[in-house]
């Protein structure tokens, strides 16, 4: 959930930031809109903050799929569809009660990363021996990358660049 | 730039939380299916789905519209005397096939010999479509077409409902570029309809699958249990596989394969195979040629209609001047002439179960829906493919899209459902790659096709010349390598490049497209050691493009070069 509450603080603030005039535009359209400019924002907060501060506080993909990490695939794709149910935009915009939060999508991106990573047996393996090792900064793949996508690495060539052209 | 602001007109179902309580009832969205030659209406009526019926109650309606008096009436109100009152040339159909697309287009060039005007001068614009009133011709455009179909619907749907209907769920075809989208927005618009969704075909039967796949896990107390099921979905003009997993009402897209396929085609390849001379005798396109395109027409399309229940046809049609038609036409002799299309299918659906990475073994059932699955033919390719005896039999496959439209519209809506037949969910997945041209004229994907969304995916890139200050970001829809032969959605500069040695620069290209499938693209510089971007970030709703458009690739090319290019940022080896 901590994650969740990060990415909230995140677009609250960036909403202040950017004043853009969404009032004629629709309700959704609103949400991505800032959604986009705080990703951008927050690309760029990011390189000057910590790079694994944001990626510790919602880089568990266990966590965030809220399954316990010897869970079967079957508890793996049930889970999933439950929090789909919740998190999808579509599912988020009708329910309303946190509009700014669940209406942009990214928490269902980030779902969705953390099932495509988990229900595919090969990458789980190579999640679980990278989460094994500990403290490693930077996966090997980007599959598992932090959630929360479109975040520029900080000047430098990461690997992170990765995923940015992989399809799953 | 931007194409049509003036469409996106908010929404009751969307308005804010406060707003929602104050008003009783979220209106709920009307599912509409305008095939390529019949259309259909649907909508949840708080307990089940319901399909609405015309006056003459039909479920079913043609989909043309008659340009005969100053007033022109479709196929929702107007009853045609006969089958040959359509084809006297002031009737125009098949607008679905025609929507969105040039004058360069094949699908167009085919469209020739519809008993009606449609000229093409193949150079990137609009092709020019008229019916024939008082001996002269009448132009219009697809997108009125449709309009004027659209508002016969809705005013069939306000009479029904004893409401104003104002927002609807719209299927589409798998292969739909973002442009053809656009336009069926906009004859929705001219239609006073609001789009809630624009929904593949066959995600729309995925939906009506999940729900009584839903229902009978109720029955028997399972859950969790995913079950995957292949659709295809052929109708006169399209043909879309899809492949979903579906378990507790949620659907997930695997995998969408579409292209423009359908009966028609079938109905042409027979056309030239009755009279293969057909294109020298109608090319002079007057009053008496479209008479008789149409005498062919209908007889052949009666024949293909009785092959798919019986083995032989007496064909015989009499064209005057001493043409005259008489042949007995066999199933087997339909499928050689039909051997590319099926072909086609065959390899449509081989490509959606490998995007789907599912195993054949692993798909627990086959959906056939559409016109074209009475064809034996296609359902002999499906059950071979599958290895599979039976198809699955639960779904009506004339009302299956129209009847998932209906389920999204109420779900879109907002709408609950006591028993939860309403529980549902489709997680889509786009159809085809978006991405922007670079590396010379080659087509660099930022979104693969079959990604779920919502989306957003980056991809860096750099200059291609040293102190290039400018760029030019221009986006295209597809799965070509080269970027010609996908669609153009649209493009924008880039400026401010700080002067540097080529390769230095970063161009960072994100493309973020949302649960309601809207396509924005955004760009930006950021120099090496530096933090924040050069100049504020780009944001673009695609597609910007307008009619006419089919030369503006070609003209950037001309004007510019190579001067603006951009190439991809290499991977780093690990």
């Amino acid at each position: 959930m901590s994650m969740l509450g990060t990415l909230t603080v995140l677009s609250r603030t960036y909403v202040k930031l950017s004043p853009g005039n969404f009032s004629s535009d629709r309700k959704m359209s609103f949400a991505l809109y800032t959604s986009g400019r705080s990703t951008i924002c927050a690309a760029v907060a990011d390189a000057s903050a910590p790079a694994v501060e944001s990626r510790r506080k919602s880089g568990n993909l266990y966590e965030v799929l809220r399954v316990n990490r010897n869970a079967s695939q079957m508890e793996i794709k049930t889970a999933y569809r439950t929090l789909a149910k919740v998190y999808h935009p579509d599912v988020a915009a009708v329910a309303a009660k946190h509009p700014e939060e669940s209406l942009d999508g990214r928490d269902f991106i980030e779902i969705h990363k953390a099932y495509s990573t988990l229900s595919d047996p090969a990458a789980r393996a190579v999640y679980d021996f990278t989460m094994s090792i500990g403290s490693e900064r930077r996966p090997p793949s980007a599959k598992y990358s932090a959630p929360g996508g479109f975040r520029r690495p900080a000047g430098f060539y990461t690997t992170r660049r990765w995923e940015t052209d992989q399809c799953w | 730039m931007a194409a049509e602001p003036a469409y996106t007109v908010a929404s009751d179902s969307e308005t804010t939380g406060e707003e929602k309580s104050s008003s009783p009832l979220p209106e709920i969205a009307i599912g509409i299916d305008i095939g390529t030659s019949q259309c259909s209406i649907a909508v949840w009526n708080g307990s089940q789905v319901e399909i609405m019926r015309n006056t003459r109650n039909q479920k079913l309606m043609r989909s043309f519209v008659t340009f005969k008096n100053e007033i022109p009436t479709g196929g929702v109100s107007n009853q045609l005397a006969h089958e040959y009152e359509m084809l006297t040339g002031s009737t125009i159909f098949n607008m679905k096939r025609l929507i969105g697309r040039l004058d360069t287009d094949p699908v167009v060039h085919a469209s020739k010999n519809l008993p009606f005007l449609v000229q093409t001068l193949n150079i990137g614009v609009r092709p020019f479509i008229a019916a024939l009133v008082n001996n002269m011709w009448r132009s219009t455009t697809p997108e009125e077409v449709l309009a004027i179909f659209l508002i016969e619907l809705r005013v069939l749907a306000e009479v029904h409902l004893k409401r104003h209907v104002s927002n609807a769920v719209l299927t589409i075809p798998v292969s739909f570029s973002r442009f053809q989208l656009s336009r069926i927005e906009r004859a929705c618009a001219m239609a006073g309809l609001h789009v809630l969704r624009l929904m593949p075909e066959p995600t729309a039967v995925a939906l009506l699958y999940a729900q009584q796949q839903q229902q009978t896990v109720h029955e028997n107390l399972g859950s969790g249990s995913e079950k995957n099921a292949l659709i295809f979905n052929m109708g006169a003009g399209y043909c879309d596989a899809a492949l979903t997993a579906t378990a507790g009402g949620v659907s997930q897209i695997k995998a969408l394969a579409g292209m423009t396929l359908g009966g028609e085609d079938m109905l042409q390849n027979m056309m030239h195979y009755l009279l293969p001379e057909m294109d020298n005798l109608f090319s002079r396109h007057g009053i008496e040629e479209i008479k008789k395109i149409g005498l062919l027409r209908v007889a052949t399309q009666d024949a293909i209609h009785k092959l798919s229940f019986q083995s032989s046809v007496q064909i015989d049609v009499d064209l005057g001047n001493g043409t005259k038609i008489c042949k007995v036409l066999d199933r087997e002799e339909f499928e050689v002439v039909n051997q590319k299309v099926f072909e086609k299918c065959e390899f449509l659906t081989r490509q959606c179960l490998q995007d789907a990475k599912v195993e054949i073994e692993d798909v627990n059932d086959i959906i056939l829906v559409g016109g074209c699955s009475y064809i034996p033919k296609i359902k002999n390719i499906l059950m071979s493919i599958c290895k599979r005896g039976e198809l699955y039999s639960e779904i009506n496959p004339l009302e299956a899209a129209v009847r998932g439209a209906a389920l999204e519209g109420a779900v879109a809506s907002g709408i609950n459902d006591p028993f939860g037949n309403l529980d549902l969910l489709t997680i889509q997945a786009t159809p085809l790659s978006i991405g922007i041209r670079a590396d010379g004229n080659s087509f660099v994907p930022i979104v693969q096709r079959n990604t779920t969304m919502p989306a957003r995916r980056e991809l860096i890139f750099t200059t291609l010349h040293d102190n290039q200050t400018e760029a030019l970001i221009i986006v295209y829809e597809g799965d070509e390598k080269v970027v010609e032969k996908n669609h153009l959605l649209g493009y924008f500069k880039i400026t401010g490049i700080p002067p540097a040695p080529k390769g230095v620069p970063e161009i960072n290209v994100c493309m973020d497209i949302d649960a309601s499938n809207v396509l924005r693209v955004f760009a930006g510089v950021i120099m090496p050691g530096t933090q924040h971007p050069v100049t504020p970030f780009m944001e673009v709703r695609m597609p910007t493009v307008d009619d006419g458009h089919g030369w503006c690739a070609e003209a950037l090319h001309r004007t510019f070069g190579s001067t603006l290019d951009l190439i991809t940022v290499k991977k780093k080896v690990q």
